[in-house]
């Protein structure tokens, strides 16, 4: 398949993925959205180097986990309550669907440790346990130990704000 | 569990919107550090490709003879000083776009430490020879140049000119390279403490 052709395909597949793995790590529509471009233009950059020797989206994701992980902690703790707010607006507007509760479970989200942040998006979106492994780079014995963790704080936080 | 299995739910059913393609767009909005540290390299490397051009042209339009063979030897070595540490700036940008952008977090963490020990050493190294080789193909281009002026001509062009190249060299140099490793310094500190945090676990 042509590089463009391929490359859309990626994007239009894994753009709102990427942007919810981004959402659930900022908990901010803005930064969510700038990491996920990040992710595409890097992927469009080094499309020659994917060989095939991992699945597309293991390569992917690790791009997005790698963009995300290294962006500044700065401009990640910056106006999240403001632009979460943004983000539930932003999703109102687009399908009139009163999304709040959405907004809050990515606000609970980005209060985990960072990488507790992407793990708990994959465990969301339901990848196998060997897929997140790959892409977090750690054993998949220590990945259940993190994921029965994380999945347990994400209720406590979620019900601390008396949405369940 | 059951609560988790409602957030689950929730998360599953929200279905962001995608945009239409714009990658020029992206490329543009794209901010990151690893961007900027790239952006700085080719800047650098392209204005010192360019420096023996404007050196060609103003010598074309200026109709420029010397009298000093050892005058053209100077321009000679000042074109092809920058064009050394052109091709230095441009094998930097070089390395830096072929990290592994898809590596594994220990593996990137480790590509960005080898890159920040390497850069280390290399300005260790590379920015005082360049300076002082600069200076003094600058000195040799100079011996004929302020020989047609007069002696208070001589002193201001030669002391601005030493001025120029100490301010370049302990004050814009090193602001420059404080703000590099300052963005090396955080990419590699973020993964570190990333690290930490994946590596938490594993006892339990």
């Amino acid at each position: 398949m042509a590089e463009p052709i391929l490359f859309e395909t990626i994007y239009q597949t894994y753009y709102p993925k990427i942007l919810k793995l981004c959402l659930g790590y900022t908990g901010d529509y803005p930064q969510a959205q700038d990491l996920t471009q990040e992710t595409f233009v890097k992927t469009w950059e080094n499309l020659n180097q994917f060989r095939g020797t991992a699945q597309l989206s293991t390569w992917l994701y690790r791009i997005a986990v790698n963009t995300c992980l290294y962006h500044l902690r700065v401009q990640r703790n910056r106006h999240t309550d403001g632009l979460t707010q943004h983000h539930a607006e932003q999703l109102a507007d687009e399908k009139d669907e009163g999304d709040q509760p959405v907004s809050i479970l990515y606000k609970c989200i980005s209060q985990l440790a960072e990488t507790d942040r992407l793990i708990i998006g994959f465990v969301l979106d339901e990848m196998p346990y060997t897929e997140i492994a790959q892409i977090v780079g750690v054993s998949e014995g220590n990945l259940r130990v993190k994921i029965h963790r994380i999945k347990h704080q994400l209720s406590v936080i979620y019900n601390h704000y008396g949405r369940l | 569990m059951e609560d988790f299995e409602k957030l689950k739910a929730l998360w599953q059913q929200s279905a962001p919107t995608t945009p239409k393609v714009d990658l020029e767009g992206m490329k543009k909005t794209n901010q990151s550090n690893q961007r900027s540290l790239e952006k700085t390299q080719l800047r650098a490397a392209i204005a010192l490709f360019l420096t023996p051009v404007g050196i060609q042209i103003i010598f074309f339009l200026t109709h420029t003879h010397f009298q000093s063979a050892l005058t053209y030897v100077a321009v000679a070595l000042i074109s092809v000083l920058s064009v050394a540490q052109g091709v230095i700036h441009l094998s930097l940008y070089r390395r830096l776009r072929r990290m592994n952008v898809a590596a594994p977090a220990t593996e990137h963490l480790r590509q960005w430490e080898a890159y920040y020990q390497f850069r280390r050493k290399w300005v260790r190294i590379n920015n005082p020879v360049y300076t002082l080789a600069l200076s003094v193909a600058l000195g040799l281009y100079y011996i004929e140049i302020l020989g047609l002026m007069s002696v208070p001509y001589r002193i201001v062009v030669g002391t601005l000119t030493a001025a120029w190249i100490l301010y370049s060299y302990f004050v814009l140099g090193r602001r420059q390279l404080r703000k590099e490793y300052g963005r090396l310094e955080s990419i590699i500190q973020n993964l570190k403490n990333l690290q930490q945090q994946l590596d938490a676990d594993s006892a339990a």
